[in-house]
């Protein structure tokens, strides 16, 4: 053992008494994961977004969060598992869900209206209020293998005035029910919150004789892996197409 | 074998009836009064009224000197509902009851021969008929015996559950005043006269000349006294309705304090619905209003269900939502029934919401999003329209997975590796704007070539189009849009892959690929 070690040792054997909650080192939870479907995206993440955790997808419009979110959620569906889908911008467009693969029938669709509606004692609540609380219950209730809580529209001036006092409660209600809950933003809200943080900015697009957009081409940048902490990632940016929801499979 | 008969006595029904729904009241001294004012008297109390020194017959200026005692009005509809639930109670242990009128109290005698094998001992029925009653919020006494009468004297002489054996009717009669026989004005007089006060005097008396003085008249209470006299059980034929109702002294015009009084309501139904191993398919909650308007609502959780509490949940949001819009001064609970929702889950069965707790956070979403409308699964339909679906009720579907269902479709068709390739072909989702966004765009020969989107001026870069669509231009609804597929770049290198859609020279941007 080296002397440092020795000493530390010594230091937490003679303090432990007195402080013996700070030297309890909390066990390493090994999650299990909930794959993407997308073969790219599950190789740098090392299998999957993990299950009773918060993850965060944040990137500009049009870097691909969206398509990872549905491909998530057709994964948990096709399973026979429920997915929600918390919209706070109403932006959810069923028909490319369908497209993805998700089983409309397992995914409850929350969406949050623009008419802000009145409460008992006059108290009146935000799109975000919306989202916030709709969230809260939906985790409370369990049962549901995924929930994405879809921020991509909002202002990262708005998203960042959520307290992080709320993410952290979806957080321990994610790991109480062991749901995948994925967070999609235009910039990181959750901070310490999220096991992963997905930083997507670059789109390329796929055409087919100039004629036809028939795809586009994503990137994905690692920022954190909390279940990689013993072990660095053998990559942290990851590339991948996705076809339109228009073009035929061969 | 002799017949065994249990009888079950409630003493002051009119009040038992009214607290049954008000458990707020039974800590509290309660008198009721029935009659038209100014006549109106005192006809039950419970036990703490009786302390504080309320009488039977006391008239309303006479109650106004007491304090501490609440005044309740009697009421027909909530004694039959509290009946109907003491019938309900004394049908599980026999199908053949009779009922046995009283002024200001219920009795009920249950035929008891043969339901030994089925249900136990005689004292454990009698225990468990007690208790159930209990349950329903009803105080009775309860004797068994094989004569009628012997155990009707009993129940109505004490506070308790007995089992009188064969043999001892005289016995147990014994020390029991002799009012419990309800005499007429004479013959009470007579036998004070007497020195007779209980039914053991009255049995050591000579039955001859006892007919000599009372004539036939004195043989029956003579056999009464002795536990001898004969009874043909008449057995009442009942429906088996749940319904409650309360009515209250004044006007509540808080959907909370309702919601106080419709708990206990609802428990009732759904102990009521247990007994028979059933549940609750449909409540109905109607609501008597002040100027004679009725405003009801129906809730129907997906699944049977005896959980009260979240019936009562369901209740509560669907009223929020749909408020009564006047004081309620009465409220009729009612439920249909069906047969409890069995689940068999697999071990490895997926992870779905309980179905019941999933009913209560739909509705609560619904509340918090301002209409249930907003929460559901999507359902599309048979339209090339934008936004082509509506939101359906969101529940664990019947039908197998989306996977399995593809898969038995295309077995017969398509090797396995080319199904997997299928699955396994990822695509862009897209996400709508809820309205489409107005643009100015610059176009050249028909095509966009830059435009102003959220006041950041675009280039585009790539552009895929015109598709055009059309439909409905049979009726009302008729639409037509041309749709470009545009990959753009801003000023400040931010990329922007959307749909652009022009309709008579508007243009706006529908849906961004994400």
């Amino acid at each position: 053992m080296s002397s440092a070690s020795l000493l530390r040792a010594q230091i937490e054997t003679a303090l432990s008494p007195r402080f013996a909650a700070g030297f309890n080192r909390p066990a390493q939870v090994s999650r299990p994961l909930q794959s993407t479907g997308i073969e790219a995206l599950d190789g740098l993440l090392n299998g999957g977004f993990p299950i009773g955790a918060v993850s965060e997808l944040f990137g500009p419009e049009c870097s691909g969060r969206t398509s990872i979110a549905l491909s998530l959620v057709a994964q948990v569906t096709r399973a026979g598992g429920a997915a929600a889908w918390i919209d706070v911008g109403d932006a959810l467009d069923p028909e490319s869900a369908a497209a993805c693969g998700v089983d409309l029938p397992r995914l409850l669709w929350v969406r949050c209206s623009e008419a802000e509606t009145k409460r008992a004692r006059g108290k009146v609540w935000s799109r975000l209020d919306q989202a916030l609380r709709a969230a809260d219950l939906v985790l409370q209730a369990g049962g549901f293998g995924a929930v994405v809580f879809d921020m991509g529209a909002v202002a990262p001036e708005h998203a960042l005035r959520v307290p992080l006092a709320s993410w952290f409660r979806f957080r321990q209600a994610a790991e109480r029910t062991q749901s995948t809950f994925l967070l999609l933003s235009q910039t990181s809200c959750a901070k310490s919150c999220s096991a992963v943080q997905l930083k997507l900015d670059r789109v390329r697009t796929r055409q087919e004789g100039g004629k036809v957009l028939s795809g586009l081409q994503f990137q994905a940048e690692l920022v954190r892996d909390r279940g990689a902490v013993w072990k660095k990632p053998a990559a942290s940016v990851a590339a991948w197409g996705q076809a339109a929801p228009w073009v035929s499979e061969r | 074998m002799s017949a065994m008969v249990a009888c079950l006595y409630a003493r002051e029904f009119p009040a038992q009836a009214l607290l049954r729904l008000r458990p707020e009241l039974r800590r509290k001294a309660v008198a009721v009064m029935e009659g038209e004012a100014p006549r109106e008297f005192v006809c039950a109390a419970n036990e703490l009224g009786y302390q504080v020194g309320v009488e039977r017959g006391m008239t309303r200026p006479q109650m106004e000197v007491l304090e501490r005692v609440e005044v309740l009005r009697r009421s027909a509809a909530e004694e039959d509902s509290a009946k109907a639930a003491l019938l309900e109670c004394a049908g599980r242990f026999s199908p053949r009851v009779e009922e046995v009128q009283f002024e200001c109290a219920l009795g009920f005698a249950v035929d008891l021969s043969g339901t030994e094998k089925l249900l136990g001992s005689t004292e454990r029925i009698v225990g468990k008929l007690r208790e159930q009653a209990q349950a329903m919020g009803i105080s009775i006494s309860v004797a068994a015996s094989c004569n009628f009468h012997t155990a009707l004297c009993w129940a109505k002489a004490h506070v308790g559950a007995k089992v009188i054996p064969a043999g001892e009717e005289k016995k147990t009669l014994a020390p029991i005043p002799v009012d419990v026989l309800a005499l007429t004005l004479d013959q009470s007089v007579t036998f004070s006269l007497w020195g007779i006060h209980t039914l053991g005097a009255l049995a050591a008396l000579p039955q001859t000349e006892l007919v000599a003085r009372l004539g036939q008249e004195g043989k029956r209470l003579h056999q009464l006294a002795r536990g001898e006299h004969p009874h043909l059980l008449k057995p009442v034929e009942y429906e088996f309705a749940l319904k409650e109702e309360i009515e209250f002294e004044a006007g509540v015009e808080s959907l909370d304090s309702v919601m106080f009084v419709l708990s206990p309501m609802l428990q009732q139904l759904a102990v009521r619905a247990e007994g028979r191993a059933l549940a609750l398919a449909t409540v109905t909650v109607e609501c008597g209003l002040e100027g004679g308007a009725r405003h009801a609502r129906t809730v129907r959780p997906v699944l049977p269900t005896i959980d009260h509490e979240a019936l009562l949940k369901l209740i509560h949001l669907d009223l929020i939502a749909n408020p009564p819009g006047a004081a309620v001064v009465a409220m009729k609970v009612s439920a249909e029934t069906n047969r409890p929702s069995r689940a068999q889950l697999g071990l490895f069965s997926p992870q779905f919401p309980e179905p019941m707790r999933l009913e209560v956070t739909l509705a609560r979403l619904a509340a918090v999003v301002g209409s249930a409308e907003r929460v559901g699964t999507p359902e599309l339909v048979d339209s090339h329209r934008r936004d082509g679906f509506r939101v359906g009720h969101f529940a664990e579907p019947k039908e197998p997975t989306l996977a399995r269902k593809e898969r038995a479709l295309e077995w017969g068709t398509r090797s396995v590796e080319n199904i997997r390739r299928v699955e396994n072909t990822q695509r862009v989702g897209i996400r709508v704007l809820r309205p489409a966004e107005a643009v100015y765009v610059q176009a050249h020969g028909g095509r966009p070539q830059q435009f102003v989107f959220r006041s950041e001026q675009y280039l585009v870069m790539e552009c895929y189009g015109p598709w055009s669509a059309s439909g409905d231009w049979w009726g009302v609804e008729k639409w037509a849009r041309e749709q470009w597929d545009v990959v753009a770049s801003s000023r400040s290198g931010r990329p922007l892959c959307c749909q652009l859609s022009s309709f008579a020279a508007m243009w706006a941007v529908e849906a961004v690929f994400d």
